[in-house]
């Protein structure tokens, strides 16, 4: 017997985990915009006058550096009103000077819970390089080599250990960057696309989360005496006249109430802006760079108009 | 819980460390520790039926137990038969009543009639631990075994884990024996039984779960796609299925040693058989033995005057009811029936039972040998169309545009990772040669006859990096929903 358990943890055992923790820590040590934020945040969050949190749409459209305030965007792909308000304490405990929170808002916003979606192992990233104490016990949300075999992070090792490629794709205040497009014809087609496959994603009980985690935001605000801003991000029309209006309609109210309820929170609905062409989209639900900037500017107008 | 997934391999280190250690005096606490780990097992996949399996445990533990102690022939073959009803019963109950709703629906569509919300969820394993049941039975009613009086002991012999889900259906002569007398620990079935769950992975999570990504797509649009494409997808889903099953099998078996079972062998080098009748003595063997010796010798000696004819007619009701085993839809109805047909030019030629064996140490198989392998394969290629198929007419449809739609071109997979093409083209040709080499051994990985253990482990390290880095996303055995 002894000599079997010894033969199964050498020959298969450690192995198998010295192949995993080798792989996890040269994955983990591949800088990515989670780890860069995080570095950031400790760094720099004294300085910091704002912070944007919410997901891609936010990632894509918000560019601290087309502002006059330092800020820093703290929004991820997918990210929900959960990791918002995680993300907000977080900065909280760190940003000293702090006066505005931008916490924009999408359709999909509080529609789904990112650990029960397809992209469920981003939870992993708020876990490993902001401390997080997300699902602790589900080891899927604490290794990235969990959650896939080992094809995918040898090749991002390859990657990046040889040929350099690193895995940051934002700027230097956390804004996403991506190349534009050039060609618009599948606009029409892939609005109802996404507005379809975002009300797919509709899950009431993280509907009610997110809205709690939404009020706990207002709360913590007010405590701290920060200006909370919702601004609706712009959408194409292909997109927005193809969600289901009683979602949309449940998803605004709660944030119009907060606004006409408390002083410290602005709505500012620019869903159908008229201002927004369609060069200024990446696709039907994501601004292109021109957008970001222009969206960026119009918000920056308003936090001067409301200091 | 699946038997390749990490809180599976949790569980089963807890059980057989207890089992082995604190337990290992005992042959009755092991039976105990075996039959809370198998209920705890099942109860992960569905705690629901857990009282209909206790209840079928104790209903034929009960009339075993009955059928040997009564006087007459008569009472005997009466509760027997309330066991073939209760056994039969519940299979028909659970697998066949949303196939009976469904082609009712079918049939009274127009008329607005709908059985829908009579479906009913199919209890896991029930096919197997039927067959089971059903067997122990017979064999005690015909003097063969037996009755068992240790309930303990019975009701481990029909939920024993690593084969409950989808066999091997292992008879309860060979099986309660093992259950009966002390266990030791023996390091050479120990290792042997982790020899062969490493072959089992590779062949299930390496290729069979990334084959899914080609074939899936190819028959979920065949009327698109032209015959080189088809084929191409055919070809895959018959290595497909062979490795997910049997790759299932050497992992439930090498599970079973080292808990110090030895469990019937399900598979033996299928792909090299000679003709028909050969695939069926080396494929799934635990049904086949099963069904050759409660169906197929019984229903040849009520046809047995009517010479050929009833040797057809008995294979071909045997293989149809091996379709129909599968579950509830008319394309394992159709998958069996060809099957027996199939066989029916065998016995016309006097064939059926002439084992053509290849030689144990020749090095290639000659060129009639090899023949004979590659039409069997076209044959069981085709039937497997139709056991991939929802529906026959998606069957019939993808096998007509096989032979219309000829254009010579390579086949078209679009959106597949380079990768996974290159890993399958090495993967798949890798399996058969291992196989043919491999072929007088229980499963592709028994290296015994390699002297140098650096070279053994330095095989083994390789399969099991192979299976670290290209296992595909987890996806559910085929066998394991029959």
């Amino acid at each position: 017997m002894l000599r079997f358990l010894k033969k199964t943890v050498f020959l298969v055992l450690a192995p198998t985990l010295i192949y995993f923790a080798t792989v996890e820590y040269l994955v983990r040590s591949i800088p990515n915009d989670y780890a860069y934020k995080s570095q950031y945040l400790s760094n720099n969050g004294k300085d910091l006058k704002f912070i944007s949190l919410g997901s891609s749409n936010a990632y894509y459209g918000i560019s601290p550096n087309e502002f006059e305030f330092k800020g820093l965007n703290l929004a991820n792909v997918s990210q929900n009103a959960n990791y918002d308000l995680f993300l907000l304490e977080k900065s909280i405990s760190l940003c000293d000077s702090l006066e505005y929170v931008i916490f924009p808002l999408t359709y999909p916003t509080f529609l789904y819970d990112l650990s029960e979606a397809k992209e469920f192992w981003r939870v992993t990233n708020y876990n490993l390089y902001f401390d997080g104490k997300f699902k602790q016990w589900e080891p899927k949300f604490h290794f990235i080599t969990y959650n896939t075999n080992l094809k995918s992070p040898l090749k991002r090792i390859h990657n990046f250990y040889s040929n350099g490629i690193s895995e940051l794709s934002c700027d230097d205040k956390g804004y996403g960057i991506r190349p534009d497009i050039t060609d618009y014809t599948n606009f029409s087609s892939y609005g109802p696309l996404y507005s379809k496959w975002h009300t797919e994603m509709y899950d009431s009980t993280a509907f009610i989360e997110n809205i709690k985690s939404f009020h706990k935001i207002v709360a913590l605000c007010k405590t701290e005496k920060i200006k909370l801003i919702i601004p609706y991000i712009p959408a194409f029309k292909s997109y927005t006249n193809n969600v289901d209006s009683t979602l949309l309609e449940r998803t605004k109210a709660p944030v119009i109430s907060a606004a006409k309820k408390h002083n410290h929170v602005y709505y500012l609905d620019l869903m159908n802006d008229t201002r927004f062409k369609m060069k200024d989209f990446y696709d039907p639900n994501h601004l292109s760079t021109k957008g970001a900037k222009k969206f960026s500017e119009i918000l920056n107008q308003f936090m001067h108009k409301i200091n | 819980m699946n038997i390749i997934s990490l809180p599976f391999f949790l569980f089963f280190a807890v059980i057989f460390a207890l089992y082995w250690t604190l337990f290992k005096n005992s042959s009755k606490i092991q039976n105990w520790l075996l039959l809370i780990g198998s209920y705890a097992f099942y109860s992960a996949a569905n705690i629901k039926f857990l009282g209909l399996l206790i209840g079928i445990s104790l209903l034929n533990f009960w009339l075993g137990i009955q059928i040997e102690k009564a006087q007459s022939q008569k009472r005997k073959k009466l509760l027997l038969m309330i066991g073939v009803i209760q056994g039969v019963g519940a299979l028909l109950f659970f697998k066949y009543c949303n196939f009976f709703i469904g082609s009712f629906n079918r049939l009274f569509g127009s008329l607005n009639i709908n059985l829908d919300f009579l479906k009913i969820i199919i209890p896991l394993g029930i096919s197997f631990f039927t067959f089971k049941s059903l067997s122990y039975l017979l064999d005690i009613q015909k003097g063969k075994t037996k009755a068992c009086k240790d309930w303990l002991i019975f009701f481990n012999y029909l939920s024993f884990f690593p084969t409950m889900l989808a066999g091997p259906i292992d008879k309860s002569i060979k099986f309660i024996p093992q259950l009966e007398k002390k266990r030791t620990f023996e390091y050479s079935l120990a290792t042997d039984g982790m020899r062969q769950i490493l072959w089992g992975l590779f062949k299930k999570v390496v290729i069979s779960d990334n084959i899914i990504t080609i074939i899936n797509p190819i028959f979920e649009s065949y009327f698109e796609l032209e015959s080189s494409t088809l084929i191409l997808g055919a070809f895959l889903y018959t290595i497909q299925i062979y490795c997910d099953f049997s790759g299932y099998s050497d992992i439930a078996i090498g599970f079973s040693k080292l808990l110090g079972f030895r469990v019937t062998k399900n598979f033996n080098y299928p792909y090299f058989a000679q003709n028909v009748a050969d695939f069926w003595r080396k494929w799934h063997m635990s049904l086949t033995a099963w069904l050759t010796e409660y169906v197929f010798t019984p229903l040849c000696i009520q046809f047995r005057e009517m010479g050929n004819v009833g040797l057809s007619l008995a294979i071909i009701i045997n293989f149809t009811i091996c379709g129909f085993w599968h579950g509830s839809k008319w394309t394992f109805v159709l998958f069996g029936f060809l099957h027996g047909l199939y066989f029916v030019p065998l016995i016309l030629r006097g064939t059926m039972n002439k084992k053509k064996k290849i030689k144990k140490d020749q090095l290639l198989p000659k060129p009639i040998e090899l023949f004979n392998m590659i039409k069997t394969f076209i044959l069981i290629m085709f039937t497997f169309i139709i056991f991939k198929s929802d529906r026959l007419s998606d069957a019939f449809g993808y096998i007509q545009r096989i032979f219309t739609t000829v254009t010579f071109r390579s086949p078209q997979i679009s959106e597949i990772d380079s990768d996974l093409l290159i890993l399958l083209a090495i993967g798949i040709p890798s399996i058969f040669v291992i196989e043919w080499f491999q072929r007088n051994k229980e499963y592709g990985l028994e290296l015994s006859s390699i002297k140098s253990k650096y070279l053994r482990w330095g095989i083994y390290q390789t399969i099991i990096l192979l299976i670290l880095i290209f296992q595909a996303k987890e996806v559910e055995f085929i066998y394991q929903k029959f």
